[in-house]
Order: C-alpha cells, then structure tokens, then sequence
C-alpha cells in the first residue's frame, strides 16, 4: 500500500507539469477572389494555441505557397514564424499589434500577403495591379 | 372564400421582398472576397519500407491548396517537411525545410526533381514523379523504413 502511494506521488508529479489530451485538429479554409489592392475579410485565428497557416495563390503563373506557425495571444497581437513562398524565399517572423504588419507571402510574384488587421485578426492583402485568387488554411 | 388582400398589405410584401433582396445583395458583396469554412483537416498517412533503389508512390496531393507535407526516416531518423501547391496540368511548387534546416523551394512540372530529405544521410528524398505526382525514393544501399504524412 505504502509502495502504491509512493509510486502515485512520483507519477503525478512527473507528470503534474505537462498534460497530453488527443484530440481531431480543427481547420478553417478561407478561399479568396481579390480585386487590385483589395483585402479578405478578416479572420480571427483561435487564441493561445499554435494554429499552422498555409496559404497559396492559384493564379496563373504566379502561383506558390507560404506557411507560417501562429500565435494569438488575445488583446495583445499576434506573433509568428515561418517561411515565405516560393522565389526569393526567406524566414518570417514577428509579434505584433499594428495593423498592416507583413506576415506571408503566398504568390511567387510577393504581391499577395498575408496581413496582420488588429491586435486579434489577420487578413489577406493584393497588392497586384490584377485580380488574385488562393486560399488559406489554418490548422489548429 | 376569397382573400382579399388590401393595397397596403401587397406594397408592404413587395417591400419587404426588396428589402430581403437588397440585405442578399450586400451579403453577398462583403463576403464574396473571402469565404471561409471551417472543417476537420483532411489527412493521408503512408508509411514505407523500401530496398535500395526503391520508390514509394506515386502520390498526388489535393489540388489547388496548400498542402503540409510531414516525412520522416526511421532508420535514419529525420525529420522534414515542406508546404506544397500542385497545380493542375501546371506542375508543383513548394518550399519548406530539409532535414538539416535548410531551406527547399521549387517549381517543377517534370519527373526527378529534388523537393526534400527526410533522412539523417540524405538519401531518402521526397522527389516529383510527374506534372501530378510525388514519390518517396530510397538512395541508400540498404533498406529505409519511415513514413509520410500530408495534411491539407
């Protein structure tokens, strides 16, 4: 009984510090249709949770894709990391609040981004002369 | 019996069909640039045990999105991955990071094309298969166990 207790004691505490739970992951896709300079609709990542964002641009022949690993931490910005798309591609990454910050490109042209829009929401930018098509995906 | 519907009452229908349109109208407008869906993320898990020299696949991911791709060697371990488009009738683009933190890009429509390594030696590649298609292919001169995940 005494060696039982002993065991239990130990195993909560080794594992008191860091609790798995399995669970289905979450998606959000979020296709878009921008007109020149025109943004998405803004979209709220969930908070407090690393949420994979990959977005791409399907237009033709700038297509390519970009990711990054986002965090929202809620009425205090938005922070992430990750790797802008195809030509010339290079790391990304920040933590911020002001709106309009660069996040990810996601065209191969780096005129379609993905934006930060407020303390709390990010949302997708076209910066091109022409209409752009793509989607996002967030995986949390 | 007959309904009779007043004046009134047909004016203040059609208005309220109007109104009904107009509210749709401009739904549709502020929505139309970005529609968003939430769902459960779709998941395609393949693991492999090749000889040397052997392939995995051929594999075709979705189309037109992003796609993760998570590899990893079990006998050389290793991780990697990589985010991939393929684009119909156009070829595949990605970029992500080796094994060994590199970074890895491309744009190809042609079979043989290097995407990324997912083993310690870098003799375990992800490479193109096709305009459509990828495959995993053993370089080494030994059997190579690991497996595959795609995520979209």
């Amino acid at each position: 009984m005494l060696l039982a207790t002993v065991v239990a004691v130990i195993t909560s505490a080794v594992v008191a510090n860091a609790t798995q739970t399995i669970t289905t992951p979450n998606a959000a896709f979020i296709s878009f249709n921008l007109a020149a300079s025109a943004n998405s609709a803004v979209i709220t990542p969930v908070t407090n949770k690393s949420v994979l964002v990959m977005g791409c641009g399907t237009t033709s022949p700038v297509q390519a894709v970009g990711q990054v690993s986002l965090l929202h931490i809620p009425s205090s910005g938005i922070q992430w990391a990750g790797y802008e798309s195809f030509g010339p591609v290079a790391f990304t990454g920040n933590s911020t609040s002001t709106a309009g910050t660069h996040i990810v490109y996601i065209d191969s042209s780096h005129l379609v981004d993905i934006r930060v829009a407020s303390a709390d929401t990010i949302l997708i930018h076209n910066s091109s002369p022409f209409v752009r098509t793509g989607n996002v995906t967030l995986v949390w | 019996m007959k309904t009779l519907i007043m004046p009134f009452q047909k004016s203040s229908r059609w208005a309220a069909i109007l109104l009904a349109a107009v509210v749709a109208i401009i739904t549709s407008a502020v929505v139309a640039n970005a529609t968003q869906t939430i769902t459960t993320p779709n998941a395609a898990f393949f693991s492999y045990s090749l000889l040397p020299g052997a392939d995995l696949g051929p594999i075709t991911p979705a189309s037109s999105r992003s796609v993760l791709i998570l590899g990893c060697s079990t006998t050389n371990q290793a991780v990697a991955q990589v985010t991939l488009q393929r684009m119909p009738g156009f070829g595949l683009v990605w970029v992500g990071l080796e094994q060994n933190g590199a970074v890895t890009r491309g744009l190809s429509a042609q079979a043989g094309t290097h995407i990324v390594s997912i083993d310690s030696s870098n003799e375990v590649n992800i490479v193109t298969a096709s305009i459509d298609t990828i495959i995993v292919h053993n370089s080494q001169n030994r059997t190579m166990a690991g497996n595959l995940t795609l995520i979209w």
